[in-house]
């Protein structure tokens, strides 16, 4: 049998947070979470995860800091990154794709379907 | 002037006891005569005014820090008309404290000809910060209810999935007026946010080459739903090098939503809607037309104010946050261009948007808009 893929999930509001994770689960990923920047990264680093969604306004590290940080690691810099913001500004849109996040939501006007979209997508590869 | 009659006297104690400041303008902008009010106002003495144009002495922006016409290109517009007219500044005073004055500027005459204008200048910022204040506290709540609507938005979804349990259509149905009233919410805060930006003056504009036929294509895919449902029919067409236009993408899905929602909205049944864009070497002109339910004109002055919706569609219909006209406004003329319409009781309304033909103004600081997406 084919191992499940595992997806980390970096987000500080905890609705958000396990309405994502609960979500994938029940899709049949295997799903691990981080509540801040800080924790995302370690996790990320130790579990080096098929796929990241991460949020960009977050306490301790946020989620520009810790995509940068991704990238200089030569393990984890091909992860793909799903980028789901309530800070829309296009500066954060062009550092997140500059720094390599492959899609950016607003997290306001996306539903769960089109994220599960593209993990879909990004997993598919 | 230098008459010391009774009445004199008593006119010049009623014009330094006044709290508002009063200058007096000639025809060649020089400033001939100011009251103590206005020297309080502004901190310079008699001596720095008389005899000096207004710009030689302060440096007027519009409230959001932004250029104006000078007060001097108001007074001449003014020459024209005889309606006075009111202007909101932001300024300096002598010690270089920063001041938001609002002026009413009359032009009088003597012996039948134009002889200057009259300009009444009232301190307006103290009220100025409060209502600054207030912006502040809409943009920061309408930010923090995005998240918990977000929650609320797939929580619902994932009662809907099935995941949880088979729900009859009734539940479902139901899930689906509750994610319809959130999504309403979504547009309202998102809405708010904006105004509040834009009133603050804080939203940036980032044209790139754009196809217009494809945002205004984009805009009648979201209302889809709407159009089949009332049998509307709708007409585009397109002239001109529209499709490497220099517009914001976003801002201009804002007022494509805005104005096309508009007429989709208020259009009965087997209504049409015309939808024009023509480029040429003055400016892009774009126009929608509809034969919809049309706007009072006793309410047609009010179309761009904050909150305003039509008696007659209020009627129709309770759903609308009365503020998507101020924001095109807004977005429209801070990118550089105009905005105007026509309208007729049960026969129609045609808005009519125009941009520069080098595309819309750049503006680089300052947030993005949230856009809108509508059910």
């Amino acid at each position: 049998m084919k191992m499940p893929q595992t997806i980390l999930v970096v987000e500080d509001d905890r609705q958000l947070r396990k309405a994502l994770v609960s979500t994938l689960k029940d899709q049949g990923y295997e799903v691990i979470s981080a509540n801040d920047g800080e924790a995302g990264l370690k996790m990320a680093l130790d579990v080096l995860p098929h796929l990241l969604i991460l949020d960009l306004l977050m306490p301790k590290l946020n989620g520009q800091e810790l995509l940068k940080l991704l990238r200089q690691d030569s393990r984890a810099k091909h992860i793909p990154v799903i980028v789901l913001t309530n800070d829309a500004s296009p500066e954060s849109i062009k550092e997140a794709s500059a720094s390599g996040a492959p899609a950016y939501f607003s997290k306001a006007s996306v539903s769960l379907d089109e994220v599960l979209e593209v993990v879909r997508y990004h997993l598919a590869k | 002037m230098k008459d010391k009659s009774p009445e004199n006297a008593e006119y010049e104690a009623l014009m330094s006891s006044l709290s508002d400041g009063i200058m007096i303008i000639d025809k060649s902008l020089k400033i001939t005569r100011i009251n103590t009010g206005l020297t309080r106002i502004l901190g310079y003495s008699p001596k720095d005014l008389i005899g000096k144009r207004l710009r030689d002495i302060t440096q007027a922006t519009n409230a959001d820090g932004s250029t104006l016409p000078s007060i001097e290109q108001s007074i001449n517009m003014l020459s024209n008309s005889d309606s006075p007219l009111l202007k909101i500044f932001a300024c300096r005073k002598k010690d270089d404290t920063k001041l938001v004055i609002e002026a009413v500027i009359s032009s009088y005459k003597l012996n039948g000809r134009l002889a200057g204008s009259v300009v009444v200048v009232r301190d307006i910022s103290e009220q100025a910060a409060i209502d600054n204040a207030k912006t502040e506290f809409v943009s920061l709540a309408a930010h923090q209810l995005r998240t918990p609507l977000s929650s609320v938005n797939w929580y619902l979804e994932m009662l809907a999935m099935d995941k949880t349990g088979h729900l009859s259509d009734k539940q479902l149905d139901y899930l689906d007026e509750l994610a319809l009233a959130n999504q309403r919410m979504v547009t309202l805060v998102n809405d708010l946010l904006n105004v509040s930006r834009i009133d603050l003056g804080a939203f940036a504009i980032k044209p790139e080459p754009t196809d217009i036929e494809r945002i205004i294509n984009t805009v009648l895919n979201e209302l889809n739903n709407e159009i089949s449902t009332k049998s509307l029919h709708i007409t585009t067409a397109f002239t001109g090098a529209v499709d490497q236009y220099q517009i914001d993408p976003k801002l201009a899905m804002i007022v494509f939503q805005n104005l096309i929602g508009n007429a989709v909205k208020y259009t009965p049944k087997n209504g049409s809607i015309d939808i024009y864009a023509i480029l040429d070497t003055q400016k892009l002109l774009i126009t929608i037309d509809d034969t919809g339910y049309g706007i009072p004109s006793s309410q047609q002055e009010k179309v761009f104010g904050k909150l305003f919706r039509a008696d007659n569609v209020v009627r129709r219909d309770t759903e609308g946050t009365g503020l998507g006209l101020y924001l095109v406004k807004e977005i429209v003329e801070k990118s550089g261009g105009t905005i105007d319409f026509t309208s007729k009781l049960n026969q129609g309304t045609t808005f009519s948007v125009t941009f520069p033909s080098g595309g819309m103004k750049r503006r680089s600081s300052g947030h993005q808009l949230a856009a809108i997406k509508k059910t």
